[in-house]
């Protein structure tokens, strides 16, 4: 019998990038509060630290994981003939690749 | 072909989603999936939004600035609902991953909250920026 | 009491449409697939539509009923509102008015091995449960396939030929759940690919219209549980 790729990895990456992003989401809010950082120079100092810094980037990478599997399940529903489907992901894919380098650039800048 | 397989490639099907009735979790659930593409929409604009607010201070400026435009303020007032929306339901979805609230009874009423939440979350920021 | 039909009689082109049948009830019509049999009777016995048991057991008579699917056979016309809309099951083959083609539907069912599983070696004796055992099968035997659920199901909609669908899914976890199955691991196996189980997005639809009170989309999250057990 042929094996067919396990589908459980996917579904695991969508929940715990969830996961992950919901405390990153409140973790951000709540530093964000505490300092409030007000004008160019202290956001930069803020954003830009360390404590912030390295979350965030973790951020974005399971955002970006997270958005993946989001929007493949997404085209997997309704767009079904195949060249469609190919470019639809093709799209996707690209976006997200842009996207990264994008965030890439922002945060080690 | 036979008789019988012509008449199945013909067959219809009855399936006009305005002529269902659908339960609160559908709703919510589409809003999920909804909110979902809307946030990934959004993403290169708030990556753009923090790389200009980190450039220099004419940056920063330019980016409180943008908040001040009708358009910009509708957008974001979208995005805002969005996020509410996905993280809340979000949140439902991962509770009942691991088998909490999946009786129909506490599924109702959890999708209830999140699309009631979604809103008022969304009139809050209403408030704010307004 | 009026009614408004969903018709189609395959055939020289014809296309789907909605009839009105006005129908004057007898004191003793209580449930929606008495009225279909007084329409039948009475005024147009051209009207198709499948029922058996007509007591909510053989699963015959899954329709739309004003937008909803359920059994017509144990759906009061009291709190019907008027006029009582009739489809078939959403997104299946109509072959005729309210009968809709399940072929597709029970191969999938099929397609689960929905049989206890066991190549031996055999007890002298049956295979007996404890009443624990037996307690995990609750609320995953009593379906009997009416495939209101698969049918309302939206990821049903979208992908009817690789999602297997709530009902199916539902079957998929009774054997897996069953003490005295040994195909566990290849029931979990068929079931984790892309489509088969993972179309499911939880909408809970399914659950909604189930009319025996079942919870398909708890079923699958639990099989998804289980494969992750499996996993680790
Ligand atoms: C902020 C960026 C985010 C983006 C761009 C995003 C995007 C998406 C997309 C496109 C989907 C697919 C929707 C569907 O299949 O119907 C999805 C699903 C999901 N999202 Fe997010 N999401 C984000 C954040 C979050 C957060 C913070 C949570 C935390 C609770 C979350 C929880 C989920 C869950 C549990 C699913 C799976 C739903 C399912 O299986 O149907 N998402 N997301
Ligand atoms: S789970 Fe319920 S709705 Fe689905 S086929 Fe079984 S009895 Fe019918
Ligand atoms: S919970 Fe899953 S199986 Fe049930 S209706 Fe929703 S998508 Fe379909
Ligand atoms: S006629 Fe048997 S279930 Fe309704």
């Amino acid at each position: 019998m042929k094996r067919i790729p396990s589908a459980l990895p996917a579904w695991l990456v969508q929940r715990l990038s969830a996961l992950y992003m919901l405390l990153f989401l409140l973790y951000a809010l709540g530093r964000w509060n505490l300092a409030r950082p007000d004008g160019y120079a202290a956001w930069r100092a803020w954003a830009l630290h360390a404590s912030i810094r390295l979350p965030l980037a973790l951020f974005c990478i399971a955002l970006l994981l997270h958005g993946w599997v989001g929007l493949r399940d997404v085209i997997l529903d309704y767009i079904h003939p195949v060249p469609l489907r190919l470019g639809a992901l093709a799209l996707v894919a690209a976006y997200l690749a842009a996207l990264a380098v994008a965030v890439a650039q922002v945060l080690t800048g | 072909m036979n008789e019988l397989t012509r008449r199945r490639a013909v067959r219809p099907r009855f399936l006009n989603l305005l002529r269902l009735r659908y339960p609160v979790g559908a709703v919510c659930s589409f809003a999920h999936r909804v909110s979902g593409v809307l946030l990934a929409l959004f993403a290169p604009a708030l990556v753009w939004l923090l790389r200009r607010s980190l450039e220099g201070p004419s940056g920063y400026e330019a980016v409180a600035r943008v908040m001040h435009p009708f358009l910009a303020k509708a957008a974001a007032l979208v995005f805002v609902w969005a996020l509410a929306h996905h993280v809340l339901a979000g949140v439902r979805h991962l509770l009942k991953d691991i088998d909490r609230g999946s009786s129909l009874a506490v599924a109702r009423r959890s999708a209830w909250t999140v699309n009631v939440l979604g809103v008022l979350i969304l009139l809050l920021a209403l408030g704010a920026l307004a | 009491m009026r009614f408004e039909i969903y018709r189609y009689v395959p055939g020289g082109g014809a296309r789907p449409r909605m009839q009105r049948y006005d129908v004057a009830l007898d004191p003793h019509d209580r449930m929606l697939l008495d009225a279909l049999e007084r329409i039948r009777t009475t005024q147009d016995d051209t009207l198709a539509y499948r029922r058996s048991c007509r007591e909510g057991v053989c699963g015959s008579d899954g329709m739309n009923i004003n937008g909803r699917n359920g059994l017509a056979c144990i759906t009061p016309l009291q709190g019907l509102r008027e006029p009582v809309t009739l489809r078939p099951l959403p997104g299946f083959p109509v072959i005729r008015d309210l009968v809709v083609d399940l072929t597709r539907f029970f191969e999938q069912y099929r397609s689960i091995s929905p049989y206890v599983a066991d190549e031996g070696p055999f007890p002298e004796r049956e295979r007996l449960q404890s009443p624990e055992e037996r307690a995990r099968l609750d609320g995953l035997y009593e379906c009997i396939l009416c495939a209101c659920c698969s049918g309302f199901c939206p990821s049903y909609w979208w992908n009817p030929d690789r999602f297997l669908g709530p009902a199916t899914l539902l079957q998929a976890l009774r054997f897996i759940a069953d003490s005295r199955d040994r195909a566990t691991a290849e029931r979990l196996d068929y079931l984790n690919e892309a489509y088969r189980l993972f179309r499911c997005r939880g909408i809970m639809n399914c659950t909604e219209v189930c009319p025996k009170g079942l919870n398909p989309a708890r079923a699958i999250e639990r099989i998804k549980l289980r494969m992750v057990k499996a996993e680790l």
